[in-house]
C-alpha cells in the first residue's frame, strides 16, 4: 500500500517536472547539442554546414587573436574577482557591524546592479569621453590635464577602464550577498574572540571569514564564470577595440560568427567559453565539497 | 419578394467583398530606414494608394539587427518578400549563393528599371545573375564650416598641399582642423578611401580591389601615412581619435569646435541643423594628381526566393525606382536614388543639390570597404586603429592588408 503511494507520488513529481524539463530541453539542451555539432563544421550561416572534423579545434592553437582575447579574460577574471569580492567583503562586514544607516548604504551600493549593463556602458562611456567626459574634465580642473587621455581609445588603458566600470556595477551584488551570508555568523564567537584578545583583523580572518566561506565560495565561482562569459559591457564600451586591446573571448566569438559569417568556428569558440566555465564551476564545487568535509 | 432580392443583394456584396479580400496581397518588406522612416512610410502610403490590392507591411530594423537576423529568417522561411540589405559580396552575395534571393534578370529585361544606372547592377551581380537593385548613391567628402572659413579668409583647397595649409590655419586659430571619431573603427574606412583614391592611380587601385595587385605598394603606404600618422602627429585631428565616437565627432563639427569633417553624403541631412553654413569639397589629390572622391552604393532592394508575392514585389520596386517618385527619396529622406534626378522642381538644400550635381558630372573613385571582403575590412578596422595609436607603422598596416587578401 505504502509502495504504491510512493510510486504515485513519483509519477506526480514526474508530471510536475516535465514542463520545466521540456522547456530546458528545447531552449538549452537542443541548442547546446547543436552548438557542439556546429563546432565541427564550416558554415557561413546559410545553406548546409560542411563537416570539417577537428579542423576548427586545430585552428584554435594558431589563432593569436583568440589567445590574446583569452589573456584579457584571465586579467578580467583575476582583477574582476579579487577587487569586488575583497572590497565587497570589507564593506559588508562594516555594514554588518551595526553601522548606522546600514539599509540605506546597502540600497545605494546595490543600485548599479539593477541597471542594465548596456545603460551602465553608455553612462561610463560618457564619463570616459575624451572631449566632454566627467573624468577628463575633472582631471583638467585639478591640474592633472596630462592624465586626461582617451581612456577607452588607448591600447594600454581600454581593458582596465572597462573593468573599472564592471567592478563598479558588480560591487553591490557582492556586498548584498556577503551581507546576507554574514547573518549566519555567530556574534558570540566574535565576542569571545574579542575577549580572548583578537584584534579586528584577526577576528575578521579567523572568525568571520571561515563562517561565511560557503557564501564566499559561491560569490567567487559566480564571478569567475561571469568573467569568462563577459560580453555586454565590453561590447557597448569598446567593441573589443582599439585594435583588439579589450577583446575578450565572447566579443571575439560574436565578431567571428556574426560579422565574419563563420558560424562553425564561432561555435567552437563558444565551446571554449563553456569548457572554461565548466572547469571554473568544477573547481568551485570541489572547494565547496572540501569545505563541507572540513566542517 | 423584396426580402429575397435584398438577401440576394447582400449575398452578392458579401461574395464581392470576399473576392476583393482574396485578391489582397500582404507584401512583407524589411528595410533599415530607421532615421527616415516617416519618409519611407509616406512613399509606401503613396504606393498602396496607387495599388489598393497590395498591403505593404514594413518592418524597420537597424543595419546591425538586419545583418544578425536576415540569414536565420530566410533560412527558416520566416523572412520577408522584399529586403533592403547590403549589396556587397559578403552580405547579399552570401544570401544569393545560398539560393535565398531571387534573380532579377527577367525583371530588368522587362524595362521596369530602365531609369536605373546600369553600372549599379554590377554591385549586386553574383555568379552572373543580377539579384538586387542598388540604391542610395553616396560619396565621401570633406564638409567644412563655411562661416569660419570666411572669417579666417580661407577657401576650399584645390590641392592636398593647400588642404594641409588650411588645416594649419585652423589649428593656429584654436579650432580642431578635422573632427575624426574612430572608436568604432569603421569611420577610418572612409578616410582611407578618400586618401587611397587620391594617392593611388585608379587602375592600380582597381587591380588591388580585384586582388591582382599588392596592397603593399608605396602609394598605399603613403596614403596610410598621410591620413593616420602625419595628420595625427601634426595635430590636425582631435585628440584621442580612437576614443571618440563617430557621432561625437559629428557633434564636434556641428557645434563649431572643428572646422572640417570627412564623412559621407548621408550626413547632409544632419548638417541642415548647424548654426553655420556648411559646404563641402572633395579631398584634393597632391599637386599634379587627379582628385577622385570615393563613391558607391549604400544598400539595395532584393526579392527573396521564398516570396510567394513576386508580382507584387516587382510592382513595389518599380514604384520605388520610378523617377516620378524621386521627391520621396530626395526631399523627404535626403537619399540620392540611382537614376538622373531633376532637382530644379524639388526642394533640396544647396548642399544636397551640389552633391547631386557633382555625382552626375564628376568622375568618381571607390568606396573601398563596400567592395572588399569582410576579412580585409576587419584588418583595416583593427589596423588603422593600431596605426593611429602608434602601435603599427603604415608599412606594417599595408603588409597586414595584403596578408589578409592572401588568406
Amino acid at each position: 500500500m505504502a509502495t504504491s503511494r510512493i510510486a504515485a507520488r513519483q509519477r506526480a513529481g514526474f508530471w510536475f517536472v516535465l514542463p520545466a524539463f521540456l522547456i530546458y530541453l528545447v531552449f538549452f539542451g537542443v541548442p547546446f547539442v547543436a552548438t557542439i555539432w556546429l563546432s565541427f563544421t564550416e558554415w557561413n550561416g546559410v545553406g548546409q554546414p560542411a563537416f570539417t572534423g577537428a579542423g576548427n579545434y586545430l585552428r584554435l592553437s594558431g589563432d593569436t587573436a583568440m589567445w590574446a582575447a583569452l589573456g584579457n579574460n584571465v586579467i578580467w577574471v583575476v582583477i574582476g574577482t579579487v577587487v569586488p569580492v575583497f572590497i565587497g567583503l570589507i564593506i559588508a562586514v562594516m555594514l554588518w557591524s551595526d553601522a548606522r544607516g546600514s539599509m540605506t548604504y546597502r540600497t545605494i551600493y546595490f543600485l548599479p546592479v539593477v541597471l542594465s549593463p548596456v545603460v551602465i556602458g553608455i553612462i561610463w562611456g560618457w564619463i570616459y569621453n575624451p572631449l566632454f567626459g566627467l573624468l577628463n574634465t575633472s582631471l583638467r580642473a585639478v591640474g592633472f590635464g596630462n592624465f586626461a587621455i582617451g581612456w577607452l581609445g588607448e591600447s594600454e588603458t581600454a581593458l582596465y577602464a572597462v573593468l573599472v566600470t564592471a567592478i563598479w556595477s558588480y560591487l553591490g551584488f557582492c556586498i548584498v550577498v556577503l551581507f546576507a551570508g554574514l547573518q549566519k555568523v555567530d556574534p558570540e564567537l566574535v565576542g569571545a574572540a574579542r575577549i580572548d584578545g583578537a584584534n579586528a583583523r584577526q577576528r575578521f580572518r579567523h572568525v568571520i571569514v571561515p563562517q561565511i566561506r560557503p557564501v564566499l565560495t559561491m560569490v567567487i565561482v559566480y564571478t569567475v564564470i561571469g568573467g569568462f562569459n563577459v560580453f555586454d559591457v565590453v561590447w557597448v564600451m569598446t567593441s573589443g577595440g582599439p585594435n583588439n586591446a579589450s577583446e575578450v573571448i565572447a566579443t571575439y566569438t560574436y565578431e567571428i560568427a556574426f560579422r565574419g559569417n563563420e558560424y562553425g568556428y564561432g561555435a567552437t569558440l563558444s565551446m571554449v567559453m563553456s569548457v572554461l566555465s565548466l572547469i571554473a564551476a568544477w573547481i568551485t564545487m570541489r572547494m565547496r565539497a572540501s569545505d563541507e568535509g572540513a566542517r | 419578394m423584396r426580402k429575397l432580392s435584398m438577401l440576394a443583394m447582400a449575398s452578392g456584396l458579401a461574395l464581392a467583398a470576399s473576392g476583393v479580400l482574396a485578391q489582397q496581397v500582404e507584401l512583407r518588406v524589411w528595410d533599415t530606414f530607421t532615421e527616415t522612416t516617416e519618409g519611407m512610410d509616406a512613399m509606401v502610403g503613396a504606393f498602396e494608394a496607387a495599388n489598393p490590392d497590395i498591403d505593404v507591411v514594413r518592418d524597420v530594423q537597424s543595419v546591425d539587427d538586419m545583418r544578425a537576423i536576415i540569414q536565420t529568417a530566410l533560412n527558416s522561411g520566416t523572412g520577408p518578400d522584399v529586403v533592403y540589405y547590403d549589396t556587397g559580396p559578403g552580405f547579399a552575395g552570401v544570401l544569393a549563393e545560398a539560393g535565398l534571393l531571387r534573380p532579377l534578370d527577367d525583371f530588368y529585361a522587362s524595362g521596369a528599371l530602365d531609369a536605373v544606372y546600369p553600372w549599379t547592377k554590377e554591385r549586386s551581380t553574383f555568379g552572373g545573375k543580377v539579384y538586387g537593385v542598388g540604391n542610395q548613391l553616396e560619396f565621401v567628402a570633406v564638409y567644412y564650416n563655411a562661416d569660419l572659413f570666411a572669417e579666417l579668409g580661407l577657401t576650399a583647397p584645390t590641392t592636398y598641399e593647400e588642404f594641409l595649409t588650411v588645416s594649419e590655419a585652423l589649428k593656429t586659430a584654436g579650432v580642431v582642423p578635422v573632427a575624426f571619431g574612430n572608436a568604432a573603427g569603421w569611420p577610418a574606412f572612409h578616410n582611407f578611401s578618400l586618401y587611397a583614391n587620391n594617392f593611388i592611380p585608379q587602375d592600380k587601385l582597381e587591380a588591388m580591389i580585384a586582388g591582382t595587385e599588392s596592397w603593399e605598394a608605396p602609394e598605399v603606404v603613403a596614403a596610410i601615412q598621410a591620413m593616420f600618422v602625419d595628420m595625427n602627429a601634426a595635430g590636425y585631428l582631435n585628440p584621442s581619435v580612437n576614443a571618440v565616437a563617430y557621432d561625437d565627432a559629428n557633434i564636434l563639427f556641428s557645434s563649431g569646435m572643428a572646422g572640417m569633417t570627412m564623412t559621407g553624403s548621408w550626413m547632409i541631412r544632419g548638417f541642415k541643423d548647424t548654426t553655420f553654413q556648411t559646404n563641402s569639397f572633395f579631398l584634393p589629390a597632391p599637386a599634379g594628381g587627379t582628385t577622385l572622391p570615393p563613391a558607391g552604393l549604400g544598400s539595395g532592394y532584393f526579392i527573396t526566393s521564398a516570396s510567394a508575392n513576386v508580382e507584387a514585389a516587382e510592382r513595389f520596386l518599380t514604384f520605388l525606382y520610378d523617377p516620378a517618385n524621386a521627391s520621396y527619396w530626395v526631399e523627404q529622406m535626403s537619399v540620392i536614388p540611382p537614376y538622373d534626378v531633376d532637382t530644379s522642381s524639388l526642394e533640396v538644400s544647396p548642399l544636397l543639390a551640389q552633391t547631386m550635381e557633382a555625382l552626375s558630372t564628376m568622375q568618381m573613385g571607390y568606396n573601398i570597404d563596400v567592395l572588399t571582403p569582410e576579412a580585409f575590412n576587419t584588418t583595416m578596422l583593427d589596423g588603422f586603429q593600431a596605426v593611429l595609436a602608434g602601435d603599427r607603422t603604415a608599412a606594417e598596416q599595408a603588409a597586414a592588408m595584403q596578408a589578409s587578401v592572401a588568406q
